[in-house]
């Protein structure tokens, strides 16, 4: 028995590893195909990549989708760590409860709800669609996750750090920019970086709320493939997974390490 | 007597730790009726023209249904070391934090060089505090987290380099400046902590639990260092502490607290030998607890009879007693001696079996078992290395105490 479950754990993972990344694998390795047909090898090549980078439409698409994820991640950093400073600073208030169910509420959202509401509440408001209705339909969803980061880092922040400052004649506001925010700096990059990510890879909800002028990457993608996969999108596919990884693994390192004897 | 050397060998030690630098008022005269230790001739709290620097005055404090602190008036003056000394939980750090604005008092006022403090927030206040934690700030030097408070007053930098030296040099850290705190042992932390604090030379400093993380050793010396830099600087120090020790050396005043009142406030040599109430003489060292009723008065004697003891013990007091009323009479175990036959000239002699010993090295303790079941605790020095025939277990002993090494308590 124990021997069988020996025997079977490897395969069991390896065919869950399989089931999880073999299609990013393929598509990461069909984009350094030199054929013209998707389906038939022709040997190693760049110059999909090097196609990529001539694709105008793609690489505006592309340029906005970065802008779009830098400024709604800046965003969502700062309403985040607001949020998480008052969840943990500000004991109870009235509302807190409330609040405190409405900032995580995104978290379990279906994307096509919060897509569709935010449709309707820009047309309802008479908005015009674009740029920034995406960045606001960004920061809606990712200053949850920023939040939750930056509030587990406070949690376990010895408030008597603040007192101190405050104590040797800092107002509230110097205490947190010279003591609070350099300490929870790390936490704060996390939630950046996992908000950029987000941004940068959804498709749903930008499908909803985006407008003339601002189509970005994953839409472009998704309207590309529809008129028949190329290796050009293969290519910009892994460019943007390869940017996804990056930033989740940079996010989750930060958040791993530890300050030593942060008392 | 015991009491009155004990005092002198606190002072001592005081010299034998800091021999370069000669201790001044403490060594100075001797007090003039103080009772223990007198370490210098300074009793402001004694002179009615004294205007208290810190004066808390009805302060209520209310943590949801629990009372922190209880219609409390309190004063302390100038220069003074005061200590707030109780269990946890008594109400002292609620105090100390509302001192510093950090809590507001629910009804009375908290006075500052005679300025109400209400709605003053904690970064304009002349107080300044070393947390029980320290709070240094993990990513800063040393150099840095000294320069902290200073920078918040907009010196130049120039002056502040100055004034961070002079701190460094007097918690003797100058090499480790360009530390960072996780980089210092505990006692180098809690000094960093302390030069921090003082660095903006507050008028007031408080401190809480100021030694409570070092081991003994270094506690030791901590407070002979905190005694001199309190007298160097001249600044007044409000300790919070819950180790008795650390007050009855350290300060000039104690207030020992219970659910957010004041127990007593007096001279660590008064707490000791004049407490209060039961509460006060229990909480401070140790002491025997005898229960019995005032029966009458000779000379200035009081007859109380007790039935732990078999019968009466006389207790030289002025307290105004009537006849018939409960009282205690409290005896410290080192005031009562023992011996094998019973001493002919001893007014209170109490027959008792020795129930346990308890081998302290300096020290010994006996706890006795009286006739009617109560135990006595009497401890005695050791100073002779070799004793020919000690007192050992269930032998039958004779404690018997002074007239005026009792107290008689109502409280």
């Amino acid at each position: 028995m124990t021997a069988l479950r020996r025997a079977a754990s490897p395969l069991v993972l390896g065919g869950g590893l399989f089931f999880l990344y073999a299609p990013i694998v393929i598509l990461v390795l069909w984009s350094f195909n030199d054929s013209r047909l998707v389906t038939v090898w022709g040997g190693f090549s760049l110059r999909w990549y090097t196609a990529l980078f001539s694709n105008a439409p793609l690489m505006e698409a592309a340029w906005v989708s970065i802008r779009i994820a830098l400024v709604s991640a800046a965003l969502a950093t700062v309403l985040g760590t607001m949020a998480a400073l008052t969840l943990t600073r500000h004991g109870r208030f009235a509302g807190r409860t409330a609040f405190t169910g409405m900032a995580y509420a995104p978290l379990v959202m279906p994307e096509v709800m919060i897509g569709l509401a935010l449709l309707l509440l820009f047309v309802g408001l008479g908005v015009d669609r674009g740029f920034w209705t995406v960045v606001i339909a960004h920061t809606t969803v990712s200053m949850c996750f920023t939040m939750v980061i930056i509030r587990a880092r406070l949690a376990g922040f010895d408030t008597s750090l603040e007192e101190a400052a405050m104590d040797l004649g800092a107002t509230p506001a110097r205490a947190f920019f010279l003591v609070t925010a350099p300490l929870i700096a790390p936490s704060m990059a996390a939630a950046f970086l996992l908000a950029f990510t987000m941004s940068m890879d959804d498709l749903v909800i930008a499908s909803f709320v985006s407008g003339p002028g601002a189509t970005t990457l994953p839409m472009r993608i998704y309207s590309q493939v529809r008129l028949g996969v190329t290796p050009e999108i293969n290519a910009a596919s892994s460019v943007l997974i390869a940017l996804v990884v990056v930033g989740l693994a940079v996010a989750f390192l930060l958040m791993r390490r530890r300050k030593p004897a942060l008392r | 007597m015991s009491d009155r050397l004990r005092g002198d060998g606190v002072a001592g030690a005081a010299r034998s730790v800091k021999e370069a630098r000669p201790a001044k008022e403490r060594m100075g005269k001797p007090g003039r009726a103080g009772l223990g230790a007198v370490r210098r001739d300074f009793a402001p709290w004694a002179d009615p023209a004294a205007a208290p620097v810190i004066r808390f005055e009805g302060v209520c404090k209310r943590f949801g249904d629990a009372v922190a602190i209880d219609n409390l008036d309190l004063s302390i003056y100038r220069g003074e070391f005061f200590c707030l000394l109780g269990p946890s939980g008594c109400g002292k750090s609620t105090l100390m934090r509302m001192l510093a604005g950090f809590e507001q008092p629910d009804a009375g006022r908290i006075l500052l060089d005679g300025v109400d403090q209400a709605g003053i927030p904690p970064h304009s206040r002349p107080v300044n505090m070393m947390f029980q934690s320290y709070a240094l700030f993990p990513h800063m030097s040393v150099a840095q987290n000294i320069a902290f408070g200073l920078r918040q007053l907009g010196l130049a930098k120039a002056d502040i380099q100055t004034r961070v030296d002079e701190m460094l040099a007097m918690v003797q850290l100058a090499p480790l400046a360009r530390r960072k705190p996780h980089q210092l042992s505990g006692g180098q932390r809690q000094r960093v902590a302390l030069a921090r604090a003082l660095a903006r030379r507050p008028q007031v400093l408080l401190l809480d639990e100021p030694l409570g993380a070092l081991d003994r050793k270094l506690r030791e010396e901590t407070q002979f260092e905190l005694m001199d830099i309190q007298e160097e600087l001249g600044a007044t120090f409000l300790v919070v502490t819950h180790d008795q020790e650390e007050a009855m050396v350290m300060a000039d005043r104690i207030a020992v607290m219970n659910h957010g009142r004041i127990a007593q406030l007096d001279t660590p040599g008064r707490i000791y030998e004049e407490p209060a109430n039961r509460y006060v003489a229990d909480f401070i060292g140790d002491v025997n607890l005898l229960e019995g009723v005032a029966v009458g008065r000779v000379d200035d004697l009081w007859r109380i009879a007790c039935p732990a003891t078999g019968g009466e013990v006389l207790v030289a007091s002025d307290a105004m007693l009537t006849a018939g009323q409960q009282v205690a009479v409290a005896v410290r175990p080192e005031k009562i001696r023992i011996d094998r036959a019973r001493p002919p000239d001893a007014v209170n002699v109490i027959p008792g079996e020795v129930w346990d010993i308890g081998y302290l090295g300096d020290w010994t303790t006996y706890v006795l078992k009286l006739a009617g079941g109560e135990t006595l605790k009497t401890s005695r020095a050791n100073v002779s290395r070799r004793v020919a025939e000690p007192v050992t277990w269930e032998e039958t002993v004779f404690a018997s105490f002074a007239p005026d090494a009792a107290v008689i308590l109502t409280g």
